[in-house]
């Protein structure tokens, strides 16, 4: 493995595991892709001009996993469009604040993993492994307000999830 | 409820990517707002659980050593592409990839001493070699420095804010012996690097990023301090203002 390989990338493997394993769901699975993508960083690392090592590695994660989910999962690529019941309306939600105050990380890793894989992907990366919009519209190549508005709407999923798994105050 | 800021605002207000003057504009609102300000409570609360160690899928250890095999073998492998696996399809690639990069690797680099920095961060975090003194107790950590070097570093712990102090190690940067204090922020690992300045000044924090890691760089009390991390930058400074109080 070149050096420059090994000093830039590889230290993201952490990272890169995470994404893969939160993307597709299981450890076999996670390895196999995180795999293929080195391989892939390998082959395309010529192509790296330096800058952001660990948000090029993970939109190579990103692709792979993708593809990966495409060909196994396709039913989990269908459900990505059909959440257009919540707006950006408020109101609602206040009652359900305090549900979420003793939030276990069980129901909430349950609850995420039950998050169509865009919304699931987008709180991965920001609040799991702590990148920031900019970042995360290199790994996902969606422009940054797309982000943003698909941050929020997965927030509010993940929190009415919480929320209805903890039975909901009248 | 008769808020009237954008939902758009308090999320990035919450992800920490407000400017300076907007930071502030959102705080006061918040301090007014009960909505908002219980808005913003609830998915700190969430993001309390979600950084929750159990969330977090490190890489298993034989990973690492299976990728070890397998990139450098792919170097010299002399297995047929019609063998049909992933991995020899992968090899040829290699083989490609080692002949351009071979080529690209040869960059003039004279080091920056921020390179330098996020060089160290990196080997740290590789070598197993994170911390000499382990030791969350600031009065542990200060009194190890003693006689290692010519100089005594602030060591502070910053639990209570969310960054607890871990231990500390000596370092080299440029040339100079210098203190490293380790900190965490839920699962990232800070290294801060501590050295005299030249003169008593301070200095305001700037930030940069290099390779993916970022750099908060301040100068306070006659020393210069380096924060390097993969955590972001807005917590990063964060850190950076516990020690310019």
């Amino acid at each position: 493995m070149p050096e420059r390989f090994e000093q830039l990338v590889l230290p993201h493997l952490d990272a890169a595991y995470n994404l893969a394993r939160w993307l597709v769901g299981n450890p076999a699975d996670a390895e196999d892709i995180v795999q293929e993508a080195f391989l892939r960083a390998l082959r395309f690392f010529d192509g790296f001009r330096g800058g952001d090592s660990r948000a090029w590695l993970l939109k190579i994660v990103r692709n792979t996993s993708y593809s990966w989910v495409r060909k196994n999962r396709p039913t989990q690529l269908a459900d990505e469009f059909d959440e257009t019941i919540h707006s950006d309306e408020r109101a609602s939600e206040n009652a359900e604040v305090k549900l979420l105050s003793r939030a276990q990380s069980e129901r909430v890793r349950e609850a995420l993993q039950r998050l169509p894989l865009t919304f699931r992907e987008v709180l991965v990366l920001r609040e799991i492994e702590g990148l920031s919009y900019k970042e995360i519209s290199e790994v996902t190549g969606v422009a940054m307000g797309t982000v943003m508005s698909s941050l929020s709407r997965a927030r509010q999923r993940l929190r009415d999830q919480l929320g209805a798994a903890s039975g909901r105050e009248a | 409820m008769d808020c009237t800021l954008h939902r758009h605002l308090l999320e990035a207000y919450l992800d920490g990517e407000l400017g300076f003057e907007r930071t502030l504009e959102v705080e006061a609102h918040l301090a007014s707002c009960s909505v908002c300000s219980s808005e913003v409570q609830s998915w700190k609360d969430v993001r309390m659980a979600m950084q929750g160690s159990e969330l977090y899928h490190r890489a298993p250890a034989h990973l690492e050593a299976n990728l070890r095999k397998l990139l450098p073998q792919t170097q010299t492998q002399k297995t047929p592409w019609f063998q049909g696996s992933i991995w020899a399809v992968g090899g040829a690639a290699f083989a490609t990839a080692v002949l351009l990069i071979s080529f690209v690797t040869m960059r003039p680099a004279g080091p920056s001493p921020a390179q330098d920095i996020v060089a160290s961060h990196i080997r740290s975090m590789m070598a197993d070699h994170l911390m000499d003194v382990v030791s969350t107790d600031q009065h542990t950590v200060k009194p190890w420095f003693d006689g290692k070097l010519d100089f005594a570093p602030p060591v502070q712990d910053f639990a209570a804010d969310g960054y607890p102090l871990a231990g500390g190690r000596l370092d080299y940067v440029e040339n100079r012996k210098v203190a490293v204090l380790i900190y965490h922020r839920a699962l990232h690992i800070i290294n801060v690097y501590v050295w005299p300045a030249g003169n008593n000044g301070s200095s305001a924090i700037r930030t940069q990023t290099i390779n993916g890691y970022n750099v908060v760089s301040w100068k306070k009390g006659g020393f210069e301090f380096r924060a390097v991390s993969d955590l972001n930058i807005a917590e990063l400074r964060d850190l950076a203002q516990l020690f310019m109080p």
